[in-house]
């Protein structure tokens, strides 16, 4: 049965982002990391620094951290802010 | 001619004795085209007395007074003099209604005329309850005293706002419109986008508390690099430090 509610429960997708599989072999092909992770390990690890970021949301919305952190909307919203910040722009429209 | 000179031309005519006005309405109803004329020119006055009853609402004191002849000659076609009734008390309803006719006609929003008469007799029962009481009436108070639903006079009163011209200025002054006070839907609210600001200026401060591994697996994750062997960090985060 196709869900329905992806907006709350999948996960963002990105035109050139990677998945999880993909982001273990390359931490280990860089030497990143001394052995090739689980890929739900990396999830993990993308987890927990997308709970962090979450925090002044959570504080905001009356959410939990953990269910704003995995929000797709906010992930989408973290990348939109993350990449305007890499590139140096400074207006970000959430 | 000015309004003026038809007041003058009016207060020529001599009111009619009730003989006098039985005989005109006679001859007037076997087809006598003058006595018709001598009728309606001698209650002109009447009219005219009518339809500056009818001056507060905002329409032209000629055009109501033309109105009110014209329901005057209709008063005179339509006259049984027979029934022993003054002529004035059957062109009073005539007069009023033709009147009250051309106001429903000439206002931005219409009416039909049945609404525009309650709404009519809404107004008045408000100016009255003011000048006994020295205050407007509640809606639930004025439906009892008018016999009617509390909901059509709610409705009735909300479509009997007068419109205004937007661009017309506040205190007729120059300056601010009223067009001015419309809040534009369509911008941001400023509080809001304060808000957003503020969330954004805190999650670029939650940067820096991210460890290396779990930076680079977003970076990752996001694709926010050319090169995925490229190691840089986000450059408000760690490079920060």
């Amino acid at each position: 049965m196709a869900n329905k509610k992806k907006h709350e429960n999948g996960y963002a997708t990105f035109e050139d982002g990677k998945g999880f599989r993909e982001i273990a072999e390359i931490l280990h092909d860089t030497g990143e990391t001394p052995r090739k992770m689980r890929h739900t390990s990396i999830r993990n690890y993308f987890l927990r620094g997308m709970e962090k970021l979450a925090e002044p949301i959570a504080k905001q919305s009356g959410r939990t951290v953990r269910e704003v952190a995995r929000d797709p909307r906010f992930q989408i919203a973290m990348a939109e802010i993350l990449r305007s910040n890499y590139h140096g722009k400074s207006e970000i429209d959430l | 001619m000015s309004t003026d000179l038809y007041y003058k031309h009016v207060g020529k005519f001599d009111l009619l004795t009730k003989q006098q006005e039985y005989d005109l309405a006679a001859k007037a109803a076997n087809g006598c085209t003058r006595s018709r004329h001598l009728m309606v020119e001698h209650n002109l006055r009447l009219a005219l007395h009518i339809a500056r009853q009818y001056s507060k609402t905002k329409c032209p004191m000629e055009e109501l007074i033309a109105e009110a002849n014209v329901g005057l000659c209709k008063a005179v076609e339509k006259f049984d003099h027979t029934k022993g009734f003054r002529f004035s008390t059957y062109a009073t309803w005539w007069i009023k209604q033709a009147i009250l006719r051309y106001i429903s006609r000439s206002t931005t929003v219409k009416f039909a005329s049945g609404a525009r008469n309650k709404i009519y007799k809404i107004n008045i029962a408000r100016k009255n309850y003011y000048e006994e009481f020295g205050c407007y009436p509640e809606d639930t108070e004025l439906a009892h005293l008018l016999d009617m639903d509390i909901r059509e006079l709610s409705e009735l009163r909300c479509a009997n706002q007068w419109p205004i011209n937007l661009d017309q200025p506040i205190n007729s002054e120059a300056g601010r419109t009223y067009g001015d006070l419309i809040a534009d839907d369509t911008l941001p609210d400023q509080s809001e986008r304060l808000d957003h600001e503020q969330i954004i200026q805190s999650i670029k401060a939650k940067l820096t508390d991210l460890k290396p591994l779990e930076e680079r697996v977003m970076r990752l994750r996001f694709g926010i690099t050319d090169d995925a062997n490229d190691t840089t960090k986000f450059p408000q985060s760690r490079s920060n430090q």
